[in-house]
């Protein structure tokens, strides 16, 4: 697996084929993560092949300061952000899905709505390392289990479970923080 | 405060266990699990399952994706029309032998092949020259393939029709794209090499002609074309295989991928075996004037620098002076 600065580098350059084995790496899981706060399938799909549409387009201009998947997450994390806003449908969902099954033991304070969520994922994987937060989208958004990521990935069933654990502890974290 | 003294509770070996049986991998320790479920005010545990579980309703296209945003992105003029092959040669009188050679093979190949099979099918032919590294083919299925220097790549029209079939001489690095349904296959001349979905680099140019595989990732098969032996090669593993022999082992150069990666490190190796890695990964001659030299050792890694940065890193490193003469450097001590 290709380092991000080394990936970053190839698509400035105009690499197509780089260009799309990131596409087709990350597309299902970005989808996913989008449809956390994006109720709505197609929609999740548009706004993510139009980031990708805005990272070519733009890609001389590019600049990346976190890890790629850290920068890919937060750009979709304010793309779902400006889509809700500009349909005005963000109470509604924010009612409908923040909890229709709310469980009994639950205090309001516990409650989450889904925008939170999302952005302190989008925040967590800012702060992981690069591989660390690969493996932690691989297992929540595209629900791989930790053999088949180990496989992808080419690494140990060991530093999948590492990793993971160190995923689940900042997630832990983010969730305390108000 | 409180939050924070509550995490650091827990050790990071716990924090594995917790999130294997969270991801529901293990299931052994409940004691774990009932201590961090008492304690989870924060939801912890529903939000890190729902995560996954919110989205498994519906199959994600990535081939339809990502033809969509090929045909806005050539809409707007952004991208080829089609996925393009770059053929970019050297123009010498090697380049014209060697474009008559290919042309000639290419006629040879169709010939044979029509007269074998009585179809018209055409081949698509990359193939890099001494000065070329890396050049990248995408294949009609996103399966990518780096060829290394000298290095001849080729596949039908048809090419995932009837099979995914190429057939390759010198060194390559596949990264397939995976499909159960329909098996990747590399004809190296001596060997055959059929995989799913991996990435795997392939040497059919070595001296004794067997053809040699190192899998990355996934699993492969190669099979001898003269000889009727199998291997079958986990990742990590090489394999070679020629028509009196076959036998697989550990790779255990860190440096095997190191002409597509361009990254090599050593662990106190002499410049003798540095300069030889030069050669074949950055294609730079280095001749030491004074033998001694080549009996020093090296332990700092070279990651894609330039040749001239290279050269002044091994210069000031052992106090030598360099002269550049042509394409060659020349060490002095100074």
């Amino acid at each position: 697996m290709l380092r991000d600065s080394e990936i970053i580098r190839r698509i400035k350059q105009g690499d197509e084929g780089q260009f799309e084995s990131l596409f087709r790496s990350s597309y299902v899981s970005l989808v996913r993560y989008a449809k956390t706060l994006i109720r709505d399938h197609d929609t999740a799909e548009e706004i993510v092949q139009d980031l990708f549409f805005r990272i070519w387009k733009d890609k001389e201009k590019l600049q990346i300061e976190s890890s790629l998947n850290g920068y890919l997450y937060r750009a979709v994390h304010n793309r779902c952000l400006h889509y809700i806003n500009h349909n005005k449908v963000v109470e509604k969902y924010a009612r409908e899905m923040a909890f229709s099954e709310t469980e009994s033991n639950e205090t309001p304070g516990d409650i989450l709505n889904y925008r939170d969520l999302q952005a302190k994922i989008a925040g967590i994987l800012e702060r992981l390392p690069e591989k660390c937060g690969k493996i932690f989208c691989m297992s929540r958004f595209e629900g791989l289990k930790y053999s088949e990521i180990a496989q992808k990935l080419s690494v140990s069933i060991k530093t999948v479970e590492a990793n993971m654990g160190r995923a689940l502890k900042e997630f832990r974290k983010a969730l305390a923080e108000q | 405060m409180k939050e924070m003294n509550k995490i650091e509770k827990y050790t990071d070996k716990e924090w594995e266990e917790l999130s294997s049986l969270l991801s529901e991998e293990q299931n052994d320790n409940k004691d774990l699990l009932s201590r961090f479920m008492a304690e989870d005010r924060h939801n912890t545990i529903k939000y890190w399952k729902e995560l996954k579980e919110m989205n498994s309703d519906k199959e994600i296209n990535v081939d339809k994706a990502w033809n969509k945003l090929h045909s806005r992105l050539s809409e707007n003029g952004l991208i080829a029309e089609a996925p393009v092959i770059r053929r970019s040669f050297v123009r010498t009188a090697y380049f014209r032998i060697a474009a008559i050679v290919i042309l000639l093979l290419c006629i040879g190949s169709v010939l044979l092949y029509m007269n074998d099979k009585g179809i018209l099918s055409r081949k698509t032919i990359v193939a890099t020259t001494d000065n070329q590294k890396n050049l990248q083919v995408t294949l009609p299925d996103g399966s990518n393939i780096f060829l290394n220097r000298n290095t001849r790549l080729s596949y039908r029209e048809n090419f995932g029709r009837n099979g995914r079939n190429v057939t390759l001489s010198g060194e390559a690095f596949f990264e397939i794209a995976r499909d159960e349904n329909n098996p990747f296959t590399v004809n190296a001349g001596k060997a055959s090499v059929k995989v799913l979905g991996t990435s795997f680099n392939i040497i059919t140019s070595n001296p004794d002609s067997a053809v040699e595989v190192f899998v990355k990732t996934g699993q492969v098969m190669v099979s001898g074309n003269e000889n009727k032996n199998n291997l079958i090669l986990d990742p990590g593993y090489i394999g070679t295989m020629s028509p009196e022999h076959s036998e697989k082992s550990v790779n255990t150069d860190p440096n095997y991928m190191s002409w597509n990666t361009g990254l090599l490190v050593y662990d106190g190796q002499t410049l003798d075996v540095v300069f030889r890695d030069l050669k074949k990964v950055y294609n730079m001659d280095i001749v030491a004037d004074n033998p001694d030299i080549l009996a020093n050792t090296w332990t700092s890694p070279i990651d894609n620098q330039s040749q001239e940065i290279i050269i002044r890193l091994i210069c000031t490193s052992f106090t030598l002076s360099y002269t550049k003469d042509g394409n060659v450097y020349h060490l002095a001590k100074k």
